[in-house]
């Protein structure tokens, strides 16, 4: 294996195409694919829209150089995970058809998200606060606002993030999610990684929107689980098992970022579609997803999203933005550390890797 | 030109910082990477976080 060499630490080809690679999703995720939509301004819109298509292609051939040396790996996805999505599919498709032949939810499709959980208490609703976010035991305690100061729109994913997304009343998540700060000072790293708090509810917010809490807890240092303040209530009262030691534990669990051992732990949603797994023994089941991944207990949880169809299968896939640094210590996969915003929440390097 | 928004603004400037980073941490990896192949790709990288820098700065300057 080349390598090279910088302070002392010697970095490979591998690593150095891995860390490039992840930095590109990272500026695609993160900043460019919600700053696209967030534009108001016409030609900076075009900008960003040109400068993420950049992005996307050097990803690409970072991909196939990777890949073809082995170093990015892709497998087939497995029977159950697609008769999983099939049901998924079918059920959705059902359930649109409902909506439009007869302007109502689709009869004997139960529990589907039209009925229970987006329509009536979650997403749609006023405020995802109302039951959504903070789950029951909220009672429209929580609301999401999904902006700062009022701007934009209440929308769902990074985009509404860098609004600085913030709860209203008496959020256990304040500290970490967002707080009054937005996601520059406290956000999504903060101490508490408050992602899982307001993912855990009995509704299903939308992925963009879980997807907002949970990246910003910055991958290390959410995965190491050493803050998860909030978790303790862990959603609509649910008990969250791992809370005391969060996401990660403490040397337990540990996410891997990917399942199957396939492609590149890398971040945010690019990172979700690789399926990624907790190994070890995870506090996090019963509460996340439990058996049913995200659709008995977890993002759909009892009335949401679906159910038990929802995003079904024994997987809980969590984005990938819930993953670490693969890579033990400083290295290539500690990249970021050090811009104002992310401090809090992504330096460390050390979360999932231990 | 439009005035900025308070997002626009935000995302432009970490959009920078983000690609400045990116472009110093590429000029030490050529230094170091072993494959031609790669750090041809590198040095393309490069190139093209220079030309995002100069095109997303042009909204503010």
């Amino acid at each position: 294996m080349t390598s090279g060499e910088t302070g002392g630490k010697e970095f490979s080809d591998r690593e150095i195409a891995q860390d490039i690679l992840t930095g590109e999703k990272h500026l695609s995720n993160y900043y460019y694919a919600p700053a696209v939509l967030e534009a108001a301004d016409p030609s900076l819109r075009a900008t960003f829209q040109e400068v993420q298509s950049d992005v996307q292609m050097g990803a690409k051939k970072l991909f196939d150089y990777m890949n073809v040396r082995g170093w990015y790996e892709v497998n087939q996805a497995n029977n159950q995970a697609m008769n999983d999505l099939r049901n998924t599919a079918r059920e959705s498709r059902q359930i649109v058809s409902g909506l439009t032949g007869q302007g109502q939810g689709m009869p004997g499709v139960q529990p589907s998200y039209a009925q229970q959980g987006y329509g009536q208490q979650g997403y749609s609703q006023p405020g995802y606060g109302a039951e959504g976010f903070g789950g029951q035991g909220a009672g429209g305690q929580y609301s999401w606002t999904g902006t700062q100061a009022g701007e934009g729109q209440p929308g769902m994913g990074p985009s509404s993030l860098a609004q600085g997304a913030r709860w209203v009343g008496q959020s256990a998540f304040q500290g970490g999610f967002g707080g009054q700060q937005g996601y520059s000072q406290q956000g999504y790293g903060g101490q508490a990684a408050g992602g899982q708090h307001y993912v855990g509810g009995q509704q299903y917010p939308g992925p963009q929107q879980y997807m907002a809490g949970q990246q910003y807890p910055g991958p290390q240092q959410y995965m190491a689980g050493q803050q998860y303040a909030g978790g303790q209530q862990y959603g609509a009262g649910q008990q969250y098992p791992g809370a005391q030691r969060g996401f990660g534990g403490i040397g337990r669990e540990r996410w891997t970022g990917t399942q199957f051992g396939e492609g590149q732990p890398g971040m945010g949603p690019s990172g979700l579609a690789q399926g990624a797994r907790w190994v070890g023994q995870s506090a996090f089941q019963g509460s996340f997803g439990g058996q049913q991944g995200y659709g008995q207990q977890g993002w759909g949880a009892q009335q949401g999203l679906g159910a038990q169809q929802a995003y079904g299968g024994q997987q809980v896939s969590l984005p990938g933005w819930t993953r670490g640094a693969v890579r033990e210590g400083e290295g290539p996969g500690a990249g970021w550390a050090g811009r104002p915003a992310f401090q809090q929440g992504s330096q460390g390097g050390q979360g999932v890797s231990e | 030109m439009l005035p900025l928004t308070q997002v626009e603004t935000w995302y432009l400037g970490e959009s920078i910082k983000g690609e400045t980073f990116l472009c110093q941490k590429l000029a030490s990896y050529l230094d170091q990477i072993q494959d031609p192949e790669l750090r041809a790709l590198t040095g393309d990288f490069q190139r093209t976080c220079e030309r995002h820098i100069d095109l997303l700065s042009r909204h503010v300057m």
